[in-house]
């Protein structure tokens, strides 16, 4: 029988996990202040801390379902605090935020469903989001940053023309049972 | 060839259609030209006459910028007529004061329609100019090229502002609110500073 992981261990995943929560804040008042510098900083440790929990928590035996769905709308908190405030700084998109959001409700709907949802980008739709996000505050060029955006609209249409067609599908067959 | 492999390759044309129907898109966005009809602003202005024209790129931000510009001008008696760059903006600046050119800055150079007037109108004659430029970053780095953008076409450059986006444009902290706010009453106190400095 396996020894228990040390306490602190088993709650460094949801620590680094809580301080990707509150760096949102921090991120959305950096972008309207025009701290590009400070914007990228806050991405980099979001993405590092990322790609950390999650392994982190399945080796120390703290993952569970809740700690999944922490990782989710934390992810959803930080990405949405960034292109809010390119879009509350004039220069963003102003319906990424409201796309975005739409995005996350599908997708937290559509994965009560079933994980057998083919989704090319679903999965890594969180760091592409955060990778987009950071281009447009380190490159702080005009025109990588409307690329920037273009890769976001890009990638939500893409995930949610997956779940859209996949939750349709199931309707489909629940309304015609035997239709295939 | 097998299934798989077919379907990888089908995956990298898709791929490589998508992201080069994309920069398409956004390369024929950056050198679209808005038509905009020649209006006025403060008509009794009796100080000087300006032509504004302005290139508006793809966010508000250089419009509201303009915006502000031209009413910090307005409010000290200039009267403004203005447009945006397109083939259809006025290139007769013989009875203007002083030509402000608006621009939002891509790859360290003003948008392309801006390049496109300045092209078309050639000679600016040696008239006063105003360049306005907003960039992603330090738009110092993009005023020696509008800089050399003016003298190539004879203009006599008589200020250039910046204002940045994800860079602070008031370190200082004299004027309130988010960065683009604070670029926004800037240009206009910048405005109402050279209006003042030119009567």
């Amino acid at each position: 029988m396996s020894r228990p992981a040390p306490l602190a261990l088993r709650l460094l995943p949801h620590a680094l996990t809580a301080l990707r929560l509150a760096l949102a804040p921090v991120l959305f008042l950096t972008i309207i202040r025009g701290r590009g510098d400070a914007a990228a900083a806050c991405l980099v440790v979001a993405m590092i801390t990322d790609a950390a929990d999650g392994p982190m928590a399945r080796r120390s035996g703290v993952a569970s379902r809740g700690g999944a769905w922490f990782d989710v709308w934390t992810d959803f908190a930080l990405i949405e605090a960034a292109f809010l405030g390119f879009a509350a700084g004039g220069t963003g998109p102003p319906g990424l935020p409201v796309l975005i959001a739409l995005s996350f409700a599908l997708f937290a709907g559509t994965a009560r469903m079933t994980y057998a949802i083919y989704d090319p980008v679903g999965r890594y739709i969180g760091g592409i989001l955060m990778a987009a996000a950071f281009a447009v505050v380190a490159l702080r060029d005009l025109y990588f940053a409307e690329a920037a955006y273009l890769a976001t609209y890009g990638a939500l249409f893409t995930t949610m023309a997956a779940r859209t067609g996949f939750a349709a599908r199931l309707i489909w067959r629940q309304v015609r049972p035997t239709a295939r | 060839m097998s299934k798989f492999l077919r379907r990888m390759l089908i995956a990298v044309v898709v791929v490589f259609v998508l992201l080069g129907g994309a920069l398409a898109w956004l390369n024929w966005q950056i050198h679209r030209e808005t038509v905009t009809p020649l209006a006025t602003l403060n008509e009794e202005g009796s100080a000087g006459k300006v032509l504004a024209v302005l290139s508006p790129g793809m966010s508000a931000f250089p419009r509201d910028v303009m915006s502000a510009f031209m009413n910090g001008l307005a409010e000290n008696g200039w009267r403004i007529d203005h447009t945006t760059a397109s083939g259809q903006a006025t290139t007769a600046f013989g009875d203007y004061d002083m030509i402000v050119l608006v621009s939002p800055i891509y790859g360290s150079r003003v948008a392309p329609p801006l390049q496109a007037y300045m092209e078309r109108a050639g000679d600016f004659g040696g008239k006063r100019i105003v360049a306005v430029i907003t960039a992603g970053g330090d738009p110092d780095d993009s005023m020696d090229n509008t800089r050399d953008l003016v003298a190539v076409h004879n203009g006599t450059l008589e200020a250039i502002y910046g204002y940045a986006v994800y860079q602070p444009n008031d370190p200082e902290g004299l004027y309130e609110g988010s960065n683009t706010e604070r670029a926004i009453a800037m240009a206009h106190d910048a405005a109402a500073e050279l209006a003042g400095k030119l009567q």
